[in-house]
């Protein structure tokens, strides 16, 4: 085995050439009769932070465990380095895992604790009592060496367990919600150190989270999964920006979603009818994959914008410096939420779903001192609108 | 009291919750007591309620009593033998219990548990039988220990489940992620067992070996059942002394059970709380 720490090589900026270290094809697990896995195919490569995130029962923490080999697929095969191992043992696959609770082995002190792996794998005395030291300097554990683990902190013992999963060089560290157990705070910090150290060591990380912002904070790629099926591998950037559905805009950040009744491509893109907005004229001339052209049934195509990208001003502004084909809202002042950086405006639209706003404080400014149920517009640019497969329930 | 007022959760200011406790404690240990400082009481009869002056000729004369001697010998050796293979039957019968399902599960738990609840007498005579009935070759001749190995069966009958029990209670709390990280840092089943479940049982383990000690060691009834001339246990042996006439040597005799037993759960307390504070 190679020292991963040894190496100075910083991570490459782009890992998008590496190859890949686990392939996942075909993977179905079925339990009785509930299917927790639907062919699911993702290749994570080498060195990268790749989240896994999704709902809880989503199957992303027994795609962990098919990995890390607590569970064997029911259809499908996982390469390692191009190897089978869909059948291997999990105490002889080149693979740990940082388990949610820790699992710090209680009677054990933290030295022993780190170096139970090695003591497993009969290295000498010298080689493991140095890999130990090296281990938890890089998590920052060296004075805690003779500690029990109750004497440590929740932080500490989830250093325990990362120094004790990493002495052993693993190809692929498995991480199943590791930070869920921290207080807030704590939490913050410990996100940036995940990938410091990450960076330091240089192993492929597999993060399991239902926390959008924790994925999209840390993971270089997230595979978006619901119930089941994989929906959506992509940067954080791409999944934010260009979601495949419904579903994945709706959990990476939030959307509003309006129904269509009708779509027809013409010359200048799609024509598009829906209830509540009219018919609309976007310049969107491929139709993205999931959605057919035509009458739409129930399931059929959404229109969705994110509040991000609404704008707001007052009903009687003359002055609107909006586009004039942007869509545009009519609706009554709702609750102005403040939070830091930029606020949230609701705008309220009688019976229909209310609108929200995030916006600036220089757009805050002109709503500041009117009252509730001042008529506003919302508006919101058609680049910004999103035609998607209704993939919400 | 002119301190400040009574809180509702203050049970122990409250003079009424003070005399049932009271009353409690006279009830629980006041025949203790009285038993223990009447075995240093210097009068012919153990009944006797008046104090005579103090004397220890009669722990003296209980342990020259030879046959009271053998009966402790034989209670000794009954209890250790027990213990050892209860807790090892009961730490094998609670793994399995935890650990795996298979079909009618829940009746061979309650099969398990079933001679917690059956009345000792009836156990004490469906033993005798059934070593009657398979003609168990414990006759006057044969040779000690193995004359008490009805007695040692059936006391590892009546006290295994007890000590499944206890054991199963302390695997419930089990972290079965430890498991799985031991095996992921590459452990196989065994040392998986070695390393981190068998650490895990030891404080169960050792409160099953107590419990299962102390049960065989003051048992009468299932004993009495299945004792013969030769192979008389402690209590068993009491209880006909008394029969014939209760002395102060009986008191010294049944004091020294009482601080053999009190030893005992001290070191097993002291032992448990160490390991606990260490650990836990």
């Amino acid at each position: 085995m190679t020292n991963p720490s040894a190496d100075n090589n910083p991570k490459p900026i782009n890992t998008a050439l590496n190859k890949p270290i686990v392939s996942l094809r075909n993977i179905g697990k079925q339990f009785g009769k509930v299917v927790a896995l639907e062919d699911v195919n993702i290749d994570i490569r080498e060195g990268e932070i790749f989240a896994l995130l999704g709902p809880s029962g989503c199957g992303k923490s027994t795609l962990l465990r098919i990995i890390s080999g607590f569970e064997t697929p029911t259809t499908g095969e996982l390469l390692l380095d191009e190897q089978d191992m869909t059948r291997m043992p999990p105490n002889k696959r080149p693979v740990n895992m940082v388990f949610q609770s820790y699992a710090v082995f209680p009677h054990m002190s933290v030295a022993d604790n780190v170096s139970y792996g090695l003591k497993m794998d009969r290295l000498a005395r010298d080689e493991i009592n140095q890999r130990v030291s090296t281990v938890l300097e890089q998590v920052h554990l060296q004075d805690f060496k003779d500690r029990m683990p109750d004497q440590l902190s929740g932080g500490q013992k989830q250093r325990v367990a990362l120094a004790r999963a990493l002495v052993k060089q693993p190809r692929v560290l498995l991480l199943d919600e590791p930070l869920s157990a921290l207080d807030a705070k704590l939490r913050d910090a410990m996100r940036l150190e995940l990938v410091k150290l990450q960076e330091t060591v240089g192993v492929t990380f597999i993060i399991v989270t239902h926390d959008q912002s924790e994925a999209l904070a840390m993971a270089d790629r997230v595979a978006v999964l619901e119930s089941g099926r994989l929906r959506q591998v992509d940067t954080p950037s791409a999944l934010y920006q260009k979601p495949v559905d419904a579903f994945v805009a709706d959990f990476i950040g939030r959307v509003h979603t309006f129904s269509t009744t009708q779509i027809e491509l013409n010359n200048e893109g799609a024509k598009i009818q829906t209830t509540e907005l009219g018919t609309l004229q976007l310049p969107i001339h491929t139709l993205p994959p999931g959605v057919q052209a035509g009458a739409q049934t129930e399931k059929g195509a959404v229109l969705a914008f994110r509040p991000e990208s609404v704008s707001i001003s007052l009903a009687d502004d003359t002055s609107n410096n909006a586009s004039h084909d942007a869509l545009k809202l009519p609706g009554l002042l709702g609750d102005v939420a403040f939070q830091g950086q930029h606020s949230i405006v609701e705008v309220t639209r009688g019976d229909a779903p209310s609108i929200s706003a995030i916006v600036d404080h220089s757009a805050l400014a002109s709503l500041q001192d009117k009252p509730l149920g001042t008529p506003v517009i919302a508006h919101c640019d058609q680049q910004n609108l999103m035609l998607l497969p209704d993939t919400l329930k | 009291m002119n301190r400040n007022p009574k809180k509702p959760f203050e049970y122990s200011r409250k003079w009424s919750m003070r005399f049932v406790f009271l009353i409690t404690m006279v009830f629980l240990y006041a025949p203790i007591l009285v038993l223990i400082v009447f075995s240093f009481n210097n009068s012919r009869r153990g009944g006797n309620v008046i104090w005579k002056g103090f004397t220890t000729k009669y722990y003296a004369k209980a342990f020259a009593n030879e046959e009271l001697m053998l009966a402790f010998a034989n209670s000794m050796t009954i209890a250790v033998t027990s213990t050892i293979v209860s807790v090892f039957l009961g730490a094998m019968t609670a793994i399995f219990l935890w650990r795996f399902r298979f079909p009618f599960k829940p009746l061979a738990e309650g099969l398990v548990s079933l001679p917690i609840i059956i009345p000792e007498i009836c156990m004490g005579v469906s033993l005798a039988m059934f070593f009657s009935q398979m003609g168990w070759w414990t006759t006057g001749n044969t040779p000690w220990p193995l004359n008490l190995s009805n007695i040692i069966l059936a006391h590892i009958t009546f006290s295994f489940p007890f000590a499944a029990m206890v054991i199963r209670t302390r695997l419930q709390n089990f972290n079965r992620e430890m498991e799985e990280a031991a095996k992921d840092l590459g452990a196989s089943e065994y040392r998986v067992f070695k390393d981190i479940l068998l650490p895990h049982m030891k404080p169960g383990l050792i409160a099953a070996a107590l419990l299962t000690f102390t049960l065989s060691l003051d048992d009468f009834v299932i004993t009495f059942f299945t004792s013969g001339p030769n192979t008389v246990t402690f209590p068993v042996k009491i209880y006909s002394m008394v029969r014939f006439s209760i002395t102060p040597e009986i008191n010294a005799a049944s004091t020294l059970l009482i601080v053999l037993t009190l030893i005992l759960t001290f070191l097993a307390l002291r032992y448990q709380r160490l390991t606990d504070a260490k650990h836990d």
